[in-house]
């Protein structure tokens, strides 16, 4: 091999450039797919795009009935009943983007092994379309979050502006886990259904329907390494007392975020000849 | 830039990892490939070839000969292992898989559309005018604003050679595409390959239809086995393999040189077993009494072949041994097209032509000769041997023979075969002699 390797970090910065080309280059296709798939998903149900809404819901008012009757103030802590819902919505509505996000993003690569086949697409296309589609249930959960929060008489908090950024910053993680996932799937299917396992555990392991300090000090202190959380914990304290998350915070959020599509990007451009080879 | 091949391909090679299981490719990668548990495949080595501009470049060769790897590096599907490529042109489209971007929900219309954001052009390369000019290429009438679920094959492939045909390509790479669908519209495609190739497209073409082949391109690149077997004028090289498939004999092997015109020529049972197509594993049943030990194909000069034009004949030589008294031997023919219609089937007794009786241990050569008066494309065939009506020896799924289009003029007719036919026509009545009461 003759072809000058670049040092490390400046290889890192080609690669995730390389990734934005492309999406750049596919953008139409990328949106056109995201909207279609959007569609396609409640397309013939009478009450279409609402249960985008609805399913998440009725898991949120499952998960209240539970935690603030029968498991009483352990979870709920200083809350009223309605605090603690818009607590609860604050949580889940984004953790389902998220985990949307990654189980689709897995099988992204696999489910359009038909093009990948046959034309010279960029593997991160389909990746981002599914990325896309769950950047649109976001923006339609931001709304939903708002409103919900004005409705349980939470007056509107200036800071509120900051939720797009903490919710975009968020679905960057699932992309940046979406590109590492979907490429290693490839190769070895099992990771599908070993995500699905993992994701079931990691929502407990959020805090997502808990206070990450009803955990106690040893337990927050990991838990901050848990990456989903900071996110939850951003969107939360936003919505429920309107502080806007400290620098520290979105410094973290954003280097997560980075991190993990540079580290997607880079095992992406590594193992593309091969994944192709392999399908 | 005119001049200069538009492209160049050198040494290109492709290696496959094969791993035996996911746990291999595991156990590679955890050792950081310290421990190799892959084996390799190359499913093609040391291909070079250059194609001009505006000219038809042919890939043949058998399933499994590193067509399809060759093109699919040629479109940035796959990279080359070795070797390199340039394509001195932005506009490569790729008809690997005609409608390959295709939705089912989506109508016609929709589908140039979403095809074009598929290959990353900008929306105004499909304006309006270049839809309307697709549409009517295509043909399709109505359907062309139905979702195209409800299309036929044939109109699937109508709206995606349509698509690919108007947008104006550098290069064009197609792949066993264009022999589906009826003979006007692939009359209609030619002609339209014909004007894209005047305006300097550039065509890769792969397929089995060794008569669009011969047809389109000038120069022709066998494969076998992942090597170039030949290069060069597509005669020679489709004729090198026919000769490979069909005989099993290494590409390239020599040709028999000319036999003067004797109808006699080569009927002798060391020509018929030199030029024999019969495999021992092939499909046969009969009581065996009369046995054909060697059967042979070769046109009017006596070459062995297995491709013919239309109109033209070919000899079939069959080697007939007899291990019992055969009194009244007969053998025969039977063709089938390639949907395994039975197109024509004949014998010596239909001919009214008497063999001589056999006794055991005689040995005949008879020579059917047959003119292909039939559609281009393949056909498969039988040989038999029968005594009043009993069969002895039959040989089935033989072939395939390529009937072709010589040149690159009308067809002499359509449709399934020629019939006789004879024209006449009377006097000319001149306006004003109108005898019609």
């Amino acid at each position: 091999m003759t072809t000058a390797v670049a040092p490390r970090p400046a290889r890192h910065l080609v690669e995730v450039g390389g990734l934005f080309t492309s999406l750049w280059a596919y953008r139409r296709y990328i949106l056109a797919g995201a909207l279609r798939e959007l569609k396609q998903r409640y397309a013939g149900s009478a009450m279409g795009i609402l249960w985008h809404v609805v399913t998440p819901l009725t898991q949120i008012l499952v998960y209240f009935v539970v935690f603030s009757r029968f498991m009483g103030a352990q979870a709920g802590g200083p809350y009223s009943p309605e605090a603690y819902a818009v607590f609860l919505c604050a949580g889940i509505l984004p953790w389902f983007v998220f985990a949307d996000c990654v189980s689709r993003g897995t099988t992204a690569l696999l489910a359009n092994e038909g093009y990948l086949k046959k034309l010279a697409i960029p593997e991160v296309v389909f990746i981002a379309q599914t990325v896309t589609t769950a950047g649109f249930t976001l923006a339609l959960y931001t709304v939903a979050l708002v409103a919900i929060a004005a409705a349980s008489g939470i007056s509107p908090h200036a800071s509120w502006v900051l939720l797009p950024a903490v919710l975009l910053l968020f679905l960057g993680l699932g992309f940046g886990l979406a590109l590492i996932l979907a490429t290693v799937t490839v190769f070895f299917r099992d990771v599908t259904q070993v995500m699905s396992i993992v994701l079931q555990f990691w929502f407990w392991l959020t805090p997502i329907v808990y206070r990450e300090s009803s955990l106690g000090p040893r337990l927050t202190a990991v838990m901050r390494w848990n990456p989903p959380s900071a996110y939850i914990v951003a969107v939360r304290g936003l919505l429920t007392q309107g502080t806007a998350p400290l620098l520290a915070d979105w410094l973290w959020m954003a280097g997560l975020a980075i991190f993990f599509i540079a580290v997607g990007a880079s095992v992406l451009q590594r193992l593309s000849s091969d994944l192709r080879d392999a399908l | 830039m005119r001049g200069g091949p538009l492209v160049q391909v050198e040494g290109l090679g492709k290696k496959f990892k094969i791993y035996p299981t996911p746990w291999h490719r595991a156990l590679e990668w955890g050792t950081a490939g310290r421990a190799r548990a892959h084996s390799d495949f190359w499913a093609l080595r040391d291909v070079s070839f250059e194609v001009p501009r505006g000219e038809g470049f042919g890939i043949i060769g058998p399933n499994g000969s590193g067509k399809t790897t060759l093109l699919k590096m040629l479109s940035g599907v796959l990279k080359p292992t070795e070797g390199r490529f340039r394509i001195a042109a932005p506009a490569v489209y790729s008809l690997l898989e005609l409608g390959t971007g295709f939705h089912a929900d989506l109508t016609g219309r929709e589908n140039l559309h979403q095809s074009a954001r598929l290959l990353a052009l900008p929306p105004e390369v499909l304006n309006p005018d270049v839809v309307e000019r697709i549409r009517e290429f295509a043909d399709i009438g109505d359907f062309f604003d139905r979702p195209f679920r409800f299309y036929s094959s044939g109109m699937q492939v109508r709206l995606g050679f349509a698509l690919f045909a108007f947008l104006e390509p550098d290069l064009l790479i197609v792949d066993e595409a264009l022999s589906v669908g009826d003979v006007f519209f692939q009359q209609k495609c030619a002609a339209r390959i014909e004007d894209l190739r005047e305006r300097g497209t550039s065509f890769l073409f792969v397929s089995h239809d060794m008569d669009a082949v011969r047809r389109l391109c000038r120069q022709v690149l066998f494969l076998s086995a992942g090597r170039a077997a030949f290069l060069g004028p597509s005669s020679e090289a489709i004729n090198r393999y026919h000769r490979a498939v069909f005989r099993g004999h290494p590409a390239g092997a020599r040709l028999p040189e000319d036999r003067e015109a004797d109808p006699q020529a080569g009927m002798t049972a060391a020509e018929v077993l030199r030029g024999n197509i019969l495999r021992p594993d092939g499909r046969r049943h009969g009581q065996g009494g009369l046995e054909i030990a060697a059967a042979r194909l070769t046109d009017a000069a006596g070459h062995d072949t297995m491709s013919v034009a239309i109109r033209e004949p070919l000899q079939i030589d069959l080697l007939l041994v007899a291990h019992a008294d055969v009194a009244t031997p007969s053998a025969g023919f039977v063709l089938f097209d390639r949907l395994g219609n039975l197109v024509f089937s004949a014998g010596t007794g239909h001919h009214h032509h008497r063999l001589p009786a056999l006794g055991p241990g005689d040995s005949l050569v008879v020579r059917l000769t047959v003119t292909f008066s039939v559609q281009s494309g393949q056909y498969t065939f039988n040989l038999g041997t029968a005594e009043l009506g009993e069969v002895h020896d039959w040989h089935e799924m033989l072939g395939p023979i390529e009937v072709f289009h010589e040149g690159g003029g009308p067809l002499p007719f359509h449709g399934l075969a020629e019939l006789p036919m004879e024209c006449r026509h009377g006097e000319v009545v001149r306006q004003g002699e109108c005898v019609v009461p």
